[in-house]
């Protein structure tokens, strides 16, 4: 800008000969100027967008976790049933639904609700439908009016003409199972499928309850023979049984009562009497249990009762007569519930109440996360999920049909799974934990990050426990004590350290310190403190004989002096760290900690990451903290040593604390790199996400979690997505330790402009 | 300016504060000094004068022994303060600049408070009793002229003060430590005439308590406040004697040259 002033002026100017001369120089030197400072402007915006792009990214995966079930109505059928059905089904493509009701199983085709022809049941006969047992799992036990039993299997076969889906169903009867209950209709029953078989439970009057086992055996011919078992009880029950649930042992009963008590059967033994328990109830005598579903993977059961509550327990798996544990209580419905339907692939399920709401909720959270209702002066009967967890079909009490999509890709992920104390199936208390991978569908995913964050904080604690003394009383000595020729060795050299590839780093911890550190562990602690009584030793030894003048050493080169009493001082602490553990530790640290404080060693520990990554940190540490140091003016060192200071007292009460900012800014850089470190932690610590500050075990720090899981995470996934996540928190806790340590410096750079 | 000639003593006559014998000096192999012979006499103003480079700076810092921040430097000869060799292994180097202070040509105060500056010297010498501190920072301050201006804000940052305000704190944080002898490096080079009359006035003040030795460029400024005057030449004393002879009628040849300013 002001070259153009310039040239101007000089084009006026007096010196008229040399105006051309002075112009085109002036000219070509602007245009220098202004391309320079347009090749810096635009260099520094590039590196900024790109961070920010970076950012932004991160951010745009992770996002999708936090939003919310995304459910919407597609269609509703007036008035397709005439009388509201017991149960509900739909295929995995949502083309065709199946109502069973008293007169058999129907099937629909979705969305225009026109009937499909399949064969009528013939085991039916001439008794209707009084009670369904039937999950999404495409398997449905009627109860029958003539006290028989019958299971069905639905079947859909779906086939490819000219590209289009054509889904065909069909039914495929068993044998029903003879009348047990002197041929009372059967309203309530269970099934659970096993094995080799399935378990059938059915309730007679006031606490009659039989259950059957039906083994399937496959012959070497190929034929399937049943062998089926029966046993009967009478359960002490106040009331009728009015909800009944297997567990997918087939050793297990529960049965919920109109009096509101949940019993339990084990179903193991022949001692029918003592096997029953009272294991739950609701709130009185009043509140009769409604349903007992166990969710996806057995573990949790969701209790619904006559005034609405939905509760979830856990089973004690381990032990048939354990009783329940109560784990959640679920916004409630206003008035008594009424369905339930369970997710196949999460800990997800839907309930439908008297109040007309559908409500969908998260067993792992003990969340509600949607909430919807239907026409007015109705309220829903039956529900159903779609096996692929992308649709619900439900009927209303007026025969009208309703389905919605689903879109919740992230159910199991919330502010409170990633952060608060969940009560995981299989648990016995609520805990942080991290477990994103198990073996099976049924597995519960274990989101929460406060053991990743915990591992982080303490590998960033230990290894700054270690680095920040050693880096900064060396830049501390290094500058204001150190020869100068020395330092200009010293210096390049710890830098140089910075440059080592940190996988190296961690190499070398796993693989040369993590058992250096095991075998010796007692003369390691022991060093520091007898290497400082040999270098206190060896400075009382200069002052009297003054080996370091005689040996031609300047001032501040004593600490070449210093390198063999540090080596001695290692090789006697290793010597007298040996003596200590086979005098006084029964000849090994390891058991003897075990014993006396009850401590675990691991060999890659905390203490080994320590010092690796210390090692990566240090050198970071020193540069800066030396250069702020040896960046105190030198008249201000002048003037305290001409007021008679020593060097101590000038380098602690003038140097330092003009050094501080620096000091601090190099603290917190090294904090940031540590946050961040990856590979030596990755390599050094046994990657256990426990949550435990001793030294002697390891951690899983996030940006190991990311390096090791984000190659098996699938594309789009909730782990996917928590990985991001997760590199976002990196990010904004190495922005944030980078940008207070910018804002330091430069406040205190304001402060000593002066100098 | 306030001296008059019935105040002026010959050389020989004086007290002697600092006693230089044959003293050479090397900075690694370049000789800055040699063979430096001269009594600085107790409770006077000496200056020395002499062009850039001549080796100034270098014979007022071994009086208090900054040189030996200097890496790989070497001084023959002796100089003794009160009859002790200050170069004596044996000796203390922080008793002797607690005896002989320094204020240096750029102004040095320290990024604290102005009563900060004035009990770092105080303070790292032992003194606790915060009474005693008050009393010596006033007294200082006070001594310095600088008291009435800072005595409401004596813990505000001593860097807000002015350019001649900061020197005078300088010298008042010098004189905080009671020395005997003030060493004085172009103290007021940086400062305006105003502010380097004030210092100047203080100058001639402090000299019935201390023993002032000051460097200085500005011939004017030698005539007006010291008593006697050293004229070095290329590390080489070529005269020293009461200021008025220097100035008047100089022995040397070099030293009329220099003072009439046909060099330097
Ligand atoms: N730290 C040093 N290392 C090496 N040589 C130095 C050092 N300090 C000064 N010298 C040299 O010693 C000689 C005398 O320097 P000195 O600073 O004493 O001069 P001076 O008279 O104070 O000059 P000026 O009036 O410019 O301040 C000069 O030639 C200078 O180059
Ligand atoms: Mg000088």
């Amino acid at each position: 800008m002001t070259g153009t002033v310039e040239a101007g002026q000089t084009g006026s100017s007096p010196f008229k000969k040399n105006s051309i001369l002075t112009s085109s120089n002036n000219f070509r030197r602007q245009w220098v100027d202004r391309i320079a400072s347009r090749v810096v402007t635009f260099g520094g915006m590039v590196i900024i967008f790109s961070i920010m792009a970076i950012l932004l990214v991160i951010m745009l995966e992770a996002l999708p976790l936090f939003k919310s079930a995304e459910i919407t109505l597609t269609y509703k059928k007036t008035g397709a049933v005439k009388e509201p059905p017991m149960a509900l089904g739909i295929d995995e493509y949502q083309q065709i639904a199946y109502v069973i009701d008293a007169q058999g199983i129907h099937f629909y085709t979705l969305p225009a609700w026109t009937p499909v022809e399949v064969p009528a049941l013939e085991e039916l006969g001439t008794a209707t439908v009084t009670g369904v047992s039937h999950s999404s799992k495409r398997f449905a036990v009627l109860g029958l009016s003539d006290g028989r039993v019958l299971p069905v299997k639905i079947i859909f076969e779906s086939t490819y003409k000219n590209e289009v889906r054509a889904v065909f169903p069909g039914l495929e009867e068993q044998k029903a199972l003879p009348a047990v209950n002197s041929g009372q209709a059967v309203s309530v029953l269970a099934y659970a499928h096993l094995e080799n078989g399935y378990a059938i439970a059915s309730a007679g009057k006031g606490g009659d309850v039989s259950v059957t086992h039906i083994k399937l055996k496959r012959s070497m011919t190929g034929a399937v023979r049943r062998k089926v078992s029966t046993s009967k009880w009478t359960l002490p029950v106040q009331g009728e049984l009015t909800a009944l649930a297997l567990d997918e042992s087939g050793k297990r009963l529960l049965a919920g009562t109109s009096s509101g008590q949940i019993l339990q059967v084990n179903l193991e033994g022949d001692d029918h009497e003592s096997s029953v328990s009272v294991v739950g109830a609701t709130e009185s005598s009043n509140v009769a249990v409604v349903f007992i579903q166990f969710l996806n993977g057995g573990y949790t059961l969701i209790v619904g009762d006559s005034e609405g509550n939905v509760r979830s327990y856990q089973l004690d798996r381990a032990n048939l007569a354990g009783s329940l544990k109560p784990i959640h209580a679920f916004s409630p419905h206003a008035e008594a519930v009424t369905a339930i339907s369970h997710s196949l692939r999460d800990k997800g399920f839907f309930t439908a109440g008297k109040d007309g709401k559908i409500q969908y909720r998260y067993a792992t959270t003990g969340e509600t996360q949607y909430s919807m209702t239907g026409a007015s002066g109705a309220h829903f009967k039956t529900l159903a999920i779609s096996p692929k967890n992308n649709g619900l079909l439900a009927v209303d009490s007026k025969g009208d049909v309703y389905h919605w999509t689903l879109d919740n890709p992230h159910p199991s992920v919330s502010f409170k799974a990633l952060f608060g104390k969940i009560w995981y199936e299989g648990y016995s208390k609520p805990e942080y934990t991290w477990q994103s991978t198990g073996g099976s569908d049924e597995f519960e995913p274990k989101y929460s990050l406060i053991p990743l964050i915990y591992g982080t904080a303490k590998g960033t604690f230990y290894a700054m426990l270690f680095a920040l003394p050693l880096a900064l009383l060396s830049a501390f000595y290094a500058s204001q004590f150190m020869n100068p020729r020395l330092r200009e060795i010293t210096k390049p050299t710890v830098e140089l350290m910075a440059t080592l590839p940190t996988v190296a780093l961690g190499f070398v911890g796993a693989l040369i310190i993590a058992p250096l550190l095991e075998e010796y562990f007692v003369g390691f602690v022991l060093f520091p403190v007898v290497s400082a009584a040999a270098a206190l030793l060896g400075w009382a030894a200069d002052r009297k004989w003054k080996i370091s003048g005689k040996l031609g050493l300047k001032p501040g080169m004593e600490m070449i002096f210093l390198i063999p009493l540090v080596l001695g001082a290692a090789g006697g602490s290793i010597l007298f760290g040996g003596f200590i553990e086979t005098q006084w530790m029964a000849g090994d640290f390891k058991t003897w900690a075990l014993e006396v404080f009850n401590v675990q060693y691991d060999q890659r520990n905390t203490m080994v990451v320590g010092i690796a990554m210390g090692f990566a940190v240090v050198p970071l540490i020193f540069t800066i903290a030396e250069d702020s140091l040896s960046n105190v003016p030198s008249h201000l060192k002048a003037g305290s040593l001409a007021l008679g200071a020593t060097p101590w007292q000038t380098a602690v009460k003038v140097i330092l604390p003009v050094a501080l900012p620096g000091i601090f800014s190099a603290v917190m850089i090294g904090f940031g790199r540590a946050i961040g470190e990856t590979m030596i932690v990755l390599m050094a610590t046994g990657n256990t996400p426990i949550m435990d500050m001793s030294v002697f075990n390891g951690f899983r720090a996030m940006s190991a979690n990311i390096a090791v899981e984000l190659p098996e995470a699938p594309e789009g996934g909730t782990l996917y997505r928590i990985l991001f996540l997760m590199a976002f928190l990196l990010f904004v806790f190495t922005f944030i330790a980078n940008t207070i340590a910018e804002i330091v410096r430069l406040k205190l750079r304001e402060k000593f402009k002066a100098l | 300016m306030t001296q008059g000639t019935s105040q002026r003593k010959e050389l020989s006559a004086c007290e002697t504060a600092v006693l230089i014998d044959k003293v050479s000096f090397y900075y690694g192999n370049k000789k800055a000094l040699s063979d430096i012979c001269m009594k600085l006499p107790k409770n006077k103003v000496t200056a020395f004068i002499g062009p850039s480079g001549c080796g100034k700076s270098t014979l007022l810092r071994c009086l208090n022994r900054m040189n030996d921040l200097v890496d790989n430097v070497r001084l023959e000869g002796t100089i003794s303060i009160g009859d002790q060799d200050i170069n004596e292994p044996s000796k203390d180097v922080s008793d002797l600049r607690k005896r002989v202070g320094m204020v240096f040509q750029k102004f040095n105060p320290f990024p604290k408070s102005i009563y900060e500056n004035v009990a770092y010297g105080p303070r790292i010498h032992g003194l606790k009793d915060k009474r005693e501190l008050d009393e010596i920072v006033e007294r200082s301050l006070k001594r310095v002229a600088l008291w009435e201006e800072v005595k409401d804000r004596v813990h505000d940052s001593a860097l807000q003060l002015s350019g001649g305000q900061q020197q005078r704190l300088c010298i008042g944080r010098a004189i905080a430590v009671e020395p005997d002898i003030l060493l004085m490096d172009e103290p007021c080079s940086a400062l305006d005439p105003i502010a380097t009359a004030r210092i100047e006035e203080l100058i001639v003040e402090l000299k019935e308590r201390y023993t002032i030795i000051i460097v200085t460029h500005n011939m004017q400024q030698a005539a007006r406040i010291a008593d006697f005057t050293g004229f070095l030449f290329m590390g080489e004393l070529i005269e020293f004697s009461a200021t008025e002879l220097i100035f008047r009628k100089p022995k040397e040849k070099k030293t009329e040259d220099y003072i009439t300013g046909r060099f330097g």
